[in-house]
């Protein structure tokens, strides 16, 4: 399972529209971009309380990335 | 789909990701969910400090807890690190509530994750000498162990 993949399949086990959940997928300089969006209502939900799962969602997804690369994970609305 | 299936979902698609090699099993007591994952390395799965391993427990608590109706408490270990961990905490707080006790002021620890703060928090409650408190802000937050007068 690649990052884009791991990122969307966590993402939408933890928010109540698991269908509009989206990630894309960019190389910038060799830095892998990951952007999520979700549903307006579950903005709160990725991000969570001080932004503790947004913080989750990117330690894992950093821990599973190819060859040590480095990610970034953006959350747009 | 059920909260065993949520939690599921969560820690399956982690551990393909990270360490194929490892397994997985869930214990649902009624009370926590317990996910144990375990195989040849698991420095992976739990990263700096715990960090990864804090971070899918978080995750999966948040997947399961999704709906509200549910808010356990759920625990991911990986090759009984937590445990062995917990113990050296304990320890860590024995010799803390024992320098405050003997100085006759508070000692502050080394900052730590929620989940190992907890673990110091409910080990020193049984002791009736000392209080704890937590000050300072993530990820640099810390535990103060406070003497109690008699």
């Amino acid at each position: 399972m690649g990052v884009r993949e791991l990122l969307e399949t966590l993402a939408a086990a933890v928010v109540e529209n698991p269908e509009a959940v989206k990630v894309s997928e960019a190389d910038e300089d060799g830095t892998i971009v990951l952007e999520l969006s979700v549903a307006d209502d579950d903005y709160g939900r990725v991000i969570g309380r001080e932004g503790r799962t947004a913080q989750a969602l990117r330690t894992i997804v950093k821990a599973a990335a190819p060859d040590g690369r480095r990610v970034f994970v953006d959350i747009i609305d | 789909m059920s909260v065993e299936e949520r939690v599921r979902t969560v820690v399956g698609s982690v551990v393909e990701a990270l360490d194929p090699d490892a397994e997985f099993k869930i214990v649902d007591d009624g009370e926590v969910i317990k996910v144990d994952i375990d195989g040849p390395d698991m420095g992976q799965i739990i990263g700096r400090h715990g960090n990864t391993l804090d971070a899918i427990q978080h995750i999966a608590y948040r997947a399961a807890s999704v709906d509200r109706t549910d808010m356990r408490r759920v625990e991911v270990d990986a090759g009984g690190w937590r445990e062995r961990r917990a113990i050296e905490l304990r320890e860590i707080a024995d010799d803390a509530a024992d320098e405050a006790i003997e100085a006759g002021q508070s000692v502050s620890l080394e900052p730590m994750s929620a989940s190992e703060r907890r673990v110091v928090h409910e080990y020193l409650r049984e002791r009736e000498d000392v209080d704890t408190t937590s000050e300072g802000r993530e990820p640099e937050r810390y535990l103060v162990v406070e003497p109690l007068e008699d």
